[in-house]
């Protein structure tokens, strides 16, 4: 119960210091420290509108997206917090965010929703392989495939490690890699058709997962067994994706798979194997 | 608290004006004036947005258009015309091509005059927007 609510109130805070670092970055001012909850509770206050096309299951997507992240951070170990998660299920649940996101741009009816779904799908298959490799190697490494407290850092887990970190940063849609909610190409992706209230959920879901991806890259690579210890690793690992969001252009489509067939993926395959070479 | 003044997200619209308006309310962005300290967010789509900023007068092209684009926002939704052209109809008043000024076709809250306003019009006027927005 207290990673729900360290990841609650981490992530508002983390968002609203991602904000804060890309207005410094261009010598802006900044939004105020209470901006991420006036968001949230401006969104719950306002009218939940859906086009008449749209699939009435749409209202849901974002609710099971919620749960799912919740889930995670509900079950993580965050240092000695003491996680009752299994990296199976951790695998399932961040693919089921994804894919919820597809399905939010499918069911929504709108052209930016559909090129935005599509997009992601294409992003998915490019970076679950090096996340889901990623956690395998840790398993593999380690013996076991509870997470039950943090792994500690190990030299031979670091290509996994890179490969883990560069697919979540996709996974994350964050800068070189926002291509599905590219805003300047197809206005918000799959989330352009939601508001209101639905808004409002999925976004503190994708700010959630925001958090709670970080904190199970520190909990497998970098593993301290001390609460306060992660969750300040966690927070320096989402201030590294911010600065690399403020100072990448987007890829295109076929470079981002590009640099994930040819770099990414290679380099996760070669984690594995160093992982098993070395328990032989 | 009322949380909904803080966080007013923005969407812009041009209906036929000559485009200096945008490019006053683009600087409203910029480091001097910076609207996001206030809160305000640029959004590209109309359902994410509670303010609708109309720059230009309606033209017969965009009048279902902007119609269209009113409703798609959620409740709670103030209009700001902006410009001379979107108040009066400026320069194209009486044109062949106009369909009238923008309280013509959608209901208008707040007008800001000026050919271009500056942006710290534009600022003054979201204020005065968030002030109706009870």
């Amino acid at each position: 119960m207290i990673q729900l609510a360290v990841t609650f109130i981490s992530a508002l805070f983390l968002v609203w210091l991602d904000r804060k670092i890309k207005a410094r970055s261009q010598y802006r001012v900044g939004p105020p420290i209470y901006q991420q909850i006036a968001d949230l509770a401006k969104l719950f206050q306002k009218q939940n509108l859906r086009s008449a096309l749209s699939n009435p299951l749409m209202n849901f997507l974002p609710l099971i997206s919620l749960m799912a992240v919740a889930l995670i951070a509900y079950s993580l170990p965050m240092g000695n917090l003491g996680g009752f998660i299994d990296m199976i299920s951790l695998i399932f649940l961040f693919a089921l965010t994804s894919l919820i996101y597809v399905f939010a741009g499918l069911l929504s009816y709108s052209h930016y929703g559909f090129v935005g779904a599509k997009r992601e799908l294409i992003q998915f298959f490019s970076y679950e392989i090096p996340f889901a490799l990623g956690i395998f190697s840790v398993a593999l490494f380690y013996g076991t495939i509870y997470f039950r407290e943090p792994f500690a850092f190990s030299w031979v887990l670091v290509p996994s490690m890179l490969a883990f970190y560069i697919a979540a940063l996709a996974k994350l849609m964050r800068a070189p890699f926002d291509i599905p909610n590219a805003e300047q190409e197809i206005v918000a992706g799959a989330m352009t058709e939601f508001s209101g209230p639905s808004l409002a959920v999925f976004l503190l879901a994708e700010w959630m997962g925001a958090f709670v991806a970080c904190s199970v890259f520190v909990d497998l690579f970098l593993g301290f067994n001390d609460v306060l210890v992660s969750i300040f690793l966690t927070y320096l690992v989402f201030i590294s994706m911010s600065v690399i969001d403020v100072v990448s252009p987007r890829e295109r489509l076929d470079t981002m798979i590009g640099i994930f067939r040819k770099f990414v993926i290679p380099l996760s395959v070669f984690g594995v194997v160093l992982c098993y070479l070395w328990t032989l | 608290m009322d949380l909904i003044k803080k966080s007013p997200w923005i969407f812009h619209l041009n209906t036929g004006g000559c485009n200096g308006c945008d490019i006053e309310l683009t600087a409203c962005l910029t480091p001097k004036f910076d609207i996001e300290r206030l809160g305000c967010v640029m959004k590209g789509s109309p359902r994410h947005a509670d303010i609708l900023v109309v720059t230009g007068p309606v033209n017969r092209q965009t009048r279902d258009k902007v119609k269209k684009i009113y409703d798609q926002m959620p409740k709670k939704k103030i209009v700001i015309a902006m410009g001379s052209c979107g108040i009066t109809g400026g320069i194209f008043k009486e044109s062949y091509n106009e369909a009238g000024p923008v309280d013509k076709i959608i209901p208008v809250d707040i007008y800001v005059p000026g050919c271009p306003p500056r942006p710290q019009a534009m600022i003054y006027g979201i204020k005065k927007a968030l002030e109706k927005l009870k």
